[in-house]
């Protein structure tokens, strides 16, 4: 069997211009390609195609795509391309469990990465690189399991941005003087801060109200990311965080949470100004059954399945979260953005252990 | 001498109630199978059964059932065939979270050989755990019981596992392979023995002519019995099914088997949405290993998978969740040649001699998955609860 030709991505194309039925005659020779030529390359995933749906030649459509469950990088290290190709191993925790996901970068996936992500923040930000508040700290070599996912979604960004500055020291402690002189210099000029929410919330805009500090950039984008979990724990609320990050950083700031994958990064979802997220030409988001996974219609909430057409040295380019979400509507955003927009309502909550082997938990 | 646990304060004593568990820790210890302690267990099955919440309880029907006067006779007899022997000390049991009596079979064992025991409970307990707690704590002023027994729960505290296992003659380990692990890892006083129960992993062996010639309703109830309780996750529930036989007998046998499964089975293996996702995560760990070589389909509400061999991997990966491996083997050598170290308990309908192979740790009739024997995992608790006069 020769090496399916995977097609080239266009990167011309709007990111967000397609409508549904244009959408899905892009996608569709992307997503498909890209199963055959992991069927080809990864004979885990040739496994998974044969076993669970009897073989490359059931998937004509897409879909017939499976997915696979988010859980299974964790226990394999799925590979589509030969060791000498491996330019990049990515580990990271997840949002729950012990075990790490590893997940295997080659050069060209990591550039599609790159590039399309770049895109999608084009669309927010435009195309000038910005001096960029990071609200996190810059020891990103540390060797803890839960920095490394982290370390990526950070690294990822800090790339787009200029005169990077990292807002935070080791022990989570907010660099003020760091802060006031990024201020001195960028209060008038379109700037942008990016963090994980928890983190943003914690360590940046709650340290800022204790203090009764306030600042008030004219033009601040801040893009959050990473689940509100451990705020809800907080009973923090989306609108909260909002209203706190306007009183804290300036009025004018323009607020944009994005959902993504570790599994799939660079294709993200932002949310637009009206806080819907929304699905960039590059992904798609379908809905699952919790009990029967099949595709449940627009409204109804399942678990979320994200599948992206960026993927090529590893089969995850459709993937079953554990998150549950619900599509809200294809092609009709008052933001004017077409594509599905969606909400994510939080993790499905674990299952109780029954057995033997479980006392020390 | 009496130890020092300046960590009680997170301990939660729960046996006995509004008592202070380290009484235990100085008990001295009491010959074997005494008579006062022979008459406790016997009041214990009654009150077990006298109590209504308690006796609606299948687990603790068969505990009480065990604990009745005539079986401890039985397990006394067999102990004493073996030569005298006395207790070791203070036993320490960590339990299991959630199969509920299997701590009340190796305490009471350790309390009948007259050893005082210190039993770690989980901090969720089940319904059944918590009947069995109250009903002990009816007998808080006895003094066949009071200072012998005492349950405790406390957070993970590597610190508190650490004394008591200080003070501990043996220890008794219940919780799979992490457990074992992380509690392994405490430095042990020369004197204290472990007695552990890793993962196991267990099977239900059904030869197709016996299947046929069976009263097929009856069998059912009896699989159903070994498979359903715990969403299929105690060591000892079946998580393969082999057929044995010659390809049409094992057609025609599965066919009424799985028709009377649907009729008898329906509506009992709710899964709830992460129950479900556990499970499509298993299935497609089994795809990939397996690929074509697997064929799943969903029979009576159980997720099955004929194929051919199951590795020790993927055998340790199996959460439960009714899922449930189809294997045909034409005779007992197949069998063995599928089996791993890992394995414990094979149910079937005829236990017959040629069974007793190696692998197989527990050999029990279909039905009795879940009943307690103080031979269990392989381990004689008789003896490994006492000791020769001579050690």
């Amino acid at each position: 069997m020769g090496a399916a030709m995977l097609p080239d991505i266009d990167f011309s194309e709007g990111v967000y211009t397609h409508n549904a039925q244009q959408k899905s005659d892009f996608l569709s020779p992307h997503l498909l390609a890209l199963t055959t030529h992991h069927y080809q390359h990864c004979s885990a995933y040739k496994n998974y195609i044969d076993g669970v749906v009897g073989g490359i030649h059931q998937v004509e459509a897409l879909a017939n795509i499976p997915p696979l469950a988010a859980a299974l990088f964790k226990s394999n290290r799925l590979v589509s391309v030969e060791e000498k190709a491996v330019f990049k191993t990515l580990r990271s925790s997840g949002t729950s469990g012990t075990a790490l996901s590893t997940i295997i970068l080659d050069q060209q996936t990591a550039q599609l990465q790159t590039k399309a992500l770049g895109k999608i923040l084009q669309t927010i930000i435009g195309k000038q690189r910005l001096p960029l508040l990071l609200v996190d700290h810059n020891s990103l070599l540390a060797d803890s399991a839960d920095f490394s996912a982290r370390g990526a979604g950070v690294q990822g960004l800090a790339m787009f941005g200029r005169d990077q500055t990292y807002l935070l020291d080791q022990t989570m402690l907010l660099n003020v003087e760091a802060l006031d002189q990024f201020y001195q210099q960028y209060k008038n000029k379109p700037v942008l801060m990016f963090g994980f929410t928890f983190m943003v919330w914690q360590h940046l805009l709650d340290v800022l109200k204790t203090n009764d500090k306030h600042y008030n950039f004219s033009q601040l984008t801040l893009l959050h990311s990473g689940g509100w979990k451990k705020l809800n724990d907080k009973a923090v609320s989306n609108r909260k965080f909002e209203q706190l990050a306007k009183a804290s950083l300036g009025a004018n700031t323009q607020i944009h949470n994005f959902y993504g994958m570790v599994e799939q990064t660079g294709s993200i979802y932002i949310a637009c100004e009206h806080g819907h997220l929304h699905v960039p030409i590059y992904a798609d988001i379908r809905i699952r059954h919790p009990q029967t996974f099949e595709l449940v219609n627009h409204g109804e909430q399942g678990l979320i399945e994200t599948l992206s057409i960026l993927p090529r040295s590893y089969p995850g380019h459709a993937i079953l979260t554990q998150d549950i979400g619900r599509i809200d509507g294809e092609d009709s955003c008052s933001c004017g953005r077409l594509g599905k927009t969606f909400t994510v309502l939080g993790r499905q909550q674990k299952a109780v252990v029954r057995g033997c082997s479980d006392s020390y938990a | 001498m009496i130890a020092m646990h300046n960590s009680s304060t997170v301990i939660k004593t729960i046996y006995p109630q509004h008592g202070d568990y380290s009484a235990v820790l100085s008990a001295s210890t009491w010959a074997c199978f005494s008579a006062e302690a022979q008459t406790l267990c016997d009041d214990l099955s009654q009150a077990l059964l006298a109590d209504r919440e308690a006796r609606e309880q299948s687990d603790i029907v068969a505990l009480a059932y065990w604990l009745r006067a005539a079986n401890i006779k039985n397990i006394q007899q067999e102990f004493e065939s073996s030569g005298e022997r006395q207790a070791i000390g203070l036993a320490f049991h960590i339990a299991p979270a959630n199969v509920d009596t299997v701590f009340v079979y190796s305490m009471i064992l350790a309390y009948l050989l007259g050893n005082p025991s210190v039993v770690r409970l989980s901090e969720r307990l089940g319904l059944s755990a918590n009947c069995i707690v109250r009903v002990l704590n009816t007998f808080n002023n006895d003094e066949r019981l009071a200072g012998r027994i005492s349950l405790i729960q406390y957070p993970h505290n590597e610190e508190i596992t650490q004394r008591l296992s200080d003070d501990a003659a043996l220890r008794v380990i219940w919780g799979g392979d992490q457990t074992i692990k992380s509690i392994q890892g405490i430095e042990l006083n020369s004197i204290c023995k472990d007695i552990i129960f890793p993962d196991r992993y267990s099977a239900t062996l059904l030869d197709a002519k016996v299947v046929l010639t069976s009263d097929i309703s009856a069998l059912v109830n009896k699989f159903l019995q070994d498979f359903l309780p715990f969403n299929q996750q105690a060591c000892s529930s079946p998580k393969t099914l082999y057929w044995l036989g010659d390809e049409f007998a094992i057609a025609d046998a599965k066919n009424i088997f799985w028709q009377c499964m649907a009729v008898q089975a329906s509506n009992k293996m709710s899964l709830s949405d992460a129950e479900q996702y556990q499970r499509e995560c298993y299935k497609q760990q089994v795809a990939l290993e397996l690929g074509c070589n697997a064929k799943f389909n969903n029979k009576a509400g159980v997720l099955t998978v004929e194929c051919q061999h199951v590795s020790e991997e993927l055998e340790r990966q199996h959460n439960g969740q009714y899922v449930l491996f189809e294997i045909n083997i034409k005779n007992y050598e197949e069998l063995k040649s599928c089996l791993h170290d890992n394995f414990q308990s094979l149910l079937t309908l005829l236990p017959s001699k040629e069974l007793k192979i190696s692998k197989v740790r527990r050999l029990a009739r279909v039905g009795e998955s879940l009943s307690f024997h103080h031979y269990w995992d392989g381990i004689n608790m008789l003896s490994e609860l006492s000791r020769g006069l001579e050690d």
